[in-house]
Order: C-alpha cells, then structure tokens, then sequence
C-alpha cells in the first residue's frame, strides 16, 4: 500500500483521524468543531462586510447594483448553492478533514452570516419585488435553520427523559400488552360497559395530525373517555370494571409516554418542513432575480 | 344432521391443524358470555349475541338477539337464511363464521381477522413515530414551492414582456413584470410604472439611449454645445481613471454586455419615489480634473482647461467675443464651455 500512496498523504490522513478520534471521546459537536473554526470564519466575513459597507461610498446611494452590491451578491448565490448541497453531502459520510460535522458546521456559521450578506447586499432597499422575495425567503430558511440547530442542541435530553431508557417500540409494545389485558379483563362487562373499552383499543397511538403531534394534546382521547365513562358507571359487574379502569389509566400513562415522545420528534423534524422547501423556493425567486436582472439590463 | 364447529390454529411453524367439536341440537347460541354454545372472546360481541338454528338440516337461519346485528356480504343484518349448500361469511365483530356444508353435516368455521386493537397492527417505525407519517413529503413541497416561484415571478413576468413586443403604450392593469421592479421610479418616470418595456426594449440587452432621446430631445444641447457636439468616444475617454469598484462594475458591465457611456449611467433611475437624483457636482469634476492629459492621450483635440473644483481649482473666467450676437454680456466658463451671466 505505501509504494501506491506518498508517505506524506498517509501521514496527514492518520494524523487527521487521530485528531478525528480525539474530538470523537471529547464528543465534539458541529457547533464547537475545530474550536469554533466557522464560527470565527463567519464573524469575520460579517464584520468585513459591515465595516467595507461602512467605508465604501457607493454614488448615488447604496444598492445591488452597484460593484460592491455584485460582489456581495454573487458570494450570497454561491454561498446559497454551497449550503443547499448539503442535502447531497449529508448522504455520503466521511471521516477525514472534511468530514460531515466540519461539513455541517460550516453549514451552520456560513448560513448565519447570509443574514449580514443577503442584506447588505439589498443597501437596505426592500419592496415588494421578487428581489426582496429572495430575500425574504433567504431569512425564513435561515430562521428555520437556526431554531433546528437550538432544537437540536436543547431537545435530545427531554427526548431522552421521556424514554427512560424504553425504545421507541418498547413504548408501543407497553401499549399492546395493556391492550391485550384489556381485552381480556373487559370480558364480562356489559354492553354498555365494553362500548368505551372498545373504543379505547379500537384507537390508533399514532392518530391525530400534525396539530396534534405539536402540542401533543389528544382532546377526543378514547382512551381518557372510557376511563371517565366507566368511573361513572353502576351496576353490571363492579369487581371486573375496577380492573378494566386500573388498565385503562396504566394505558393512558403509556399513550402520554409515547405522545411525548412523538411530540418532542415532531419538534425536531417540524423545522425541515420548513428549511426545505422553501430553500428551493428561495432557489427558484433566486434565479428569477438574477434573470430578471439580466433581462432588463 | 349436526352442527359442527370447526377452530384452526396454527402453529409456530405455520402448519395449521383443524379441530372438529359436534355441537348437540337443532339450535346453537353464540356471544361473548361463557355460557353460548359458541364462545367469542370479542368485545365487539355482545354477551348473548345471536341464535343460529336449522329447521331441515340444509338451510339455516341466524338471528341476532341484542341488537347489534352481524355483517352479510356488506350489509347489517338482524336475521339471515342461508343455504348451507351454497355457504356464506357472516362478520361478528372482529370475527368471521363461515357456514358451509360437508356431507349431512353444517359445518361453522370461527377465525378472528380484525388485530386486538388498532395498536397490535404492524407498523414501519422509520415512519410511525416521525413527522413523516402525517405531513405531505418535503420533496413534494420543495417542488411545488419551486414550480409556483418560478411561474410567478419569471414566466408571468417574460410572457408579459412577450405579449407586448412592439406595442407602444400597454394597457392599464396588473402586469407581471412590475415583480421585477428594483425600486420606485423617480417622480419624473412615475406614469411609466407600468411600462417596463418603454425603456427595457429588448431582452438581455441594456436600456440604450434610443429610449431616453424617443421623449428627451436636445436636453444637453440646451445645457452646453460642448456636450452635444461631443462624441461618446470622447466623452468615454475624458472620465476619470476607474478606482477598484469601478474596475470590478467595468467587469461585470463587460462581461454581461452593458456598453458604457449611456445615458443611465450618469441618469440612474429606480433610486427610490421622488425626483431623479442630480448629477452631482463631482460628475463634471469627474471628467474635468485632469481632462486635457486623457482627451489628448486618446487623440482628441483639447480647447478646455482643467477644472478639479468650482471654488478651488478652476480657471479664471474670460470674456468671449462672438461673432454673430451676444444679447446679454456673458463670459464663457472656459472648462464647461456653459454660459455664465457676469454679476461684476
């Protein structure tokens, strides 16, 4: 192997998978990789741009078409193109120096500071044009993208929490297992009894829409509803209702476990609904604005 | 003749083994109470729930007792006759009977096919527990967000373009190119709001001055007989040398074929409502600070001083003997070549 690669090659490449396995055991996240490395590039790249904005005087006044509004445009379309690839990159994972944490780290910095690019290169001019759509869109994708990285730094230890250490299957095996005994203990209750019970297994742990799955509440519960139901009822055979209820609120514990579980993956992944779409929307006004200003030059 | 209730199980294997059980009289109960002579362990099923009978061995009659009814071929009954030769699937709640006929014998076959309950269903977990499962996919929105983008705001905008191609006033309305609108024109163009084309003429090609002069006629003549007579290669070759920024527009100017020296570049409009921003007076020092070296450099003939400032680097006034008729006594700016009534 040494005769087909220069010893110089192999040697960066182990030294850069040691460093790799260093940051691995300290547990290095993107947001601190390489000690804050795209964090400073970006700031740097925003303070250039504020203070060359602030010295520069652009006649008659400051606008996108102006030498420095192209420049500072032409690096925002670049830029938006390099962190759309990221979808791409994010499918082939690598380990070396541009590895998909240095990846995505530069993703996080370098797309925060659009938000100094994208707008200094406007002059500060908004309308309502397809020029400031593109803008627009630009800081929507930025602001879902910066509550998906607080999400992603702040919810994994209430996702965590939740679980208690129970797989996400566990969660609905507890559900299936108190449904099987439900079934079984609710067999000698009345009709009118086993209307609500049935009802409760009849109900699907994953229904309810989006809505639902955000706030996490369940107001047509049917599981809550026969609980209420059977603490109202008389007669029949009580012996046999009092366990069916017992059932039914060890049940309901276990829906509100795994109804917090989905709530908090909801508020997960709410924000790439978001931050993807509208980055090819933001594409698409992109390359209406540029054409647009070509078109009428 | 006899009923015979027929259960299959099924083992780990897979292989299913059948067991036949004779059931005593004409007549059979069926419910979820321990009591029927066929015990369902539904609760979908009532406790007493239907009364299966035959008067003549073949034909069989099912009647439901509490209410709830059974399922055949799609509808709710409450009675059914049925030919056992001919057979028939009846639905009690999550449980099937099928009654067929073998020999003298009416055979009833009981099988659950509903899960337990909803949760016992199979699931794709990558799905079940993410966002996935109850929002339209990403890709879906991605594209379509992308196709209305784009047929709003570049081909509604170049179809109107298209469809007024050599019209010469556009009609009142909503036109799609007004998206395109970087900035309010100033007061002077504000009725041309609506008429992109009236200065963007053709596609990808810079708004020439055939649009200014079609209403400016003779304006700079009436300022100054230098600036009229004057070449755009003259005028090009009198500006100041470019600084850096003005070397990186060059570049882009040059690259995407804007010519230089139009009329918009010293007339800039979409600066926001209001009048037209004045060409400063650095404009004319623009050119004139160090005109004579560059006009004769680039091998034109220089009969103007050099003026860098009104107040401090101009050239004295003198006065200027016309041949024809000079009604007003004037003495001629000898840089801009304008006309200045004398106060002295």
């Amino acid at each position: 192997m040494a005769s087909l690669f220069p010893r110089r090659l192999l040697g960066r490449r182990n030294r850069a998978t040691q460093t790799e396995r260093v940051r691995e055991r300290k547990h290095e996240g993107f947001l601190r990789y390489a000690n804050f490395r795209w964090a400073k590039i970006s700031g740097g790249l925003c303070l250039l741009v504020i203070t060359s904005y602030a010295l520069i005087d652009v006649t008659p006044r400051a606008n996108g078409g102006s030498w420095y509004g192209y420049t500072l445009g032409t690096i925002g379309a670049g830029l938006i193109l390099w962190l759309t690839a990221l979808g791409y990159r994010k499918r082939k994972m690598t380990r070396d120096a541009w590895s998909l944490k240095a990846w995505t780290s530069a993703h996080v910095y370098l797309g925060l500071s659009l938000v100094v690019i994208g707008t200094w290169h406007t002059g500060f001019q908004l309308g309502w044009n397809v020029h400031t759509l593109a803008w627009a869109l630009m800081m929507l994708v930025i602001l879902s993208g910066l509550y998906g990285v607080i999400v992603y730094a702040t919810l994994p230890a209430a996702l965590s929490n939740n679980r208690d250490e129970m797989t996400q299957m566990q969660m609905l095996e507890a559900i299936r297992a108190f449904d099987r005994q439900l079934h079984a203990a609710a067999q000698p209750l009345s009709p009118e009894d086993t209307a609500p019970v049935l009802a409760s297994l009849d109900e699907d742990p994953f229904a309810g829409g989006i809505r639902a799955r955000l706030t996490g509440r369940y107001p047509k519960d049917a599981t809550a509803a026969a609980l209420r139901a059977l603490s109202l009822a008389h007669g029949g055979n009580a012996d046999a209702r009092q366990k069916v209820i017992g059932l039914l609120s060890q049940k309901e514990a276990a829906l509100a476990r795994l109804r917090a579980h989905l709530r908090i993956r909801a508020m997960l992944e709410i924000w790439l609904y978001v931050h993807v779409p509208l980055t090819f929307a933001l594409i698409a006004a992109l390359s209406a604005h540029i054409i647009s200003v070509f078109f009428y030059w | 003749m006899s009923f015979i209730l027929r259960r299959i199980s099924t083992t780990k294997t897979g292989k299913q083994i059948v067991r036949d059980q004779p059931l005593p009289g004409a007549s059979i109960t069926l419910g979820r109470d321990g009591g029927n002579t066929i015990h369902v362990a539904d609760l979908a099923v009532n406790p007493q729930h239907a009364t299966i009978s035959s008067a003549d061995g073949r034909h069989v009659r099912v009647q439901a007792s509490e209410g709830l009814g059974f399922d055949l071929n799609g509808r709710t009954l409450d009675t059914a006759d049925i030919d056992s030769a001919a057979g028939a699937e009846l639905r009690f709640g999550g449980h099937r009977l099928t009654i067929a006929r073998e020999g003298e014998n009416i055979i009833l076959l009981v099988e659950r096919i509903d899960e337990l309950s909803q949760s016992s269903k199979d699931v794709d977990e990558a799905r079940a527990f993410s966002l996935a499962a109850v929002m339209p996919g990403r890709r879906m929105g991605a594209w379509a967000f992308a196709l209305v983008v784009l047929l709003a705001f570049l081909v509604g905008p170049i179809w109107a373009w298209h469809s007024y191609r050599g019209v010469d006033v556009r009609p009142q309305g909503y036109h799609a190119d007004k998206a395109w609108l970087s900035g309010p024109l100033s007061s002077a163009h504000a009725s041309l709001k609506n008429d992109c084309q009236a200065c963007h003429v053709d596609a990808f090609v810079a708004v020439t001055d055939k649009a200014c002069v079609g209403c400016h006629t003779g304006e700079h003549k009436a300022m100054s007989a230098s600036h009229a007579d004057a070449s755009t290669a003259m005028l090009l070759a009198a500006r100041h040398p470019p600084g850096v920024g003005e070397k990186v527009l060059a570049g882009f100017a040059k690259a995407f074929n804007k010519p230089q020296g139009r009329c918009v570049e010293c007339h800039t409009e979409h600066e926001g409502a209001g009048p037209m921003p004045p060409t400063p007076q650095k404009f004319c020092a623009d050119c004139h600070d160090g005109m004579a070296a560059r006009l004769k450099a680039a091998g034109f003939k220089v009969d103007v001083a050099d003026a860098g400032d009104f107040g401090t680097a101009h050239p004295e006034f003198r006065p200027l003997v016309r041949a024809r008729r000079a009604p007003n006594r004037r003495a001629r700016c000898p840089a801009r070549g304008h006309w200045s009534i004398m106060t002295a």
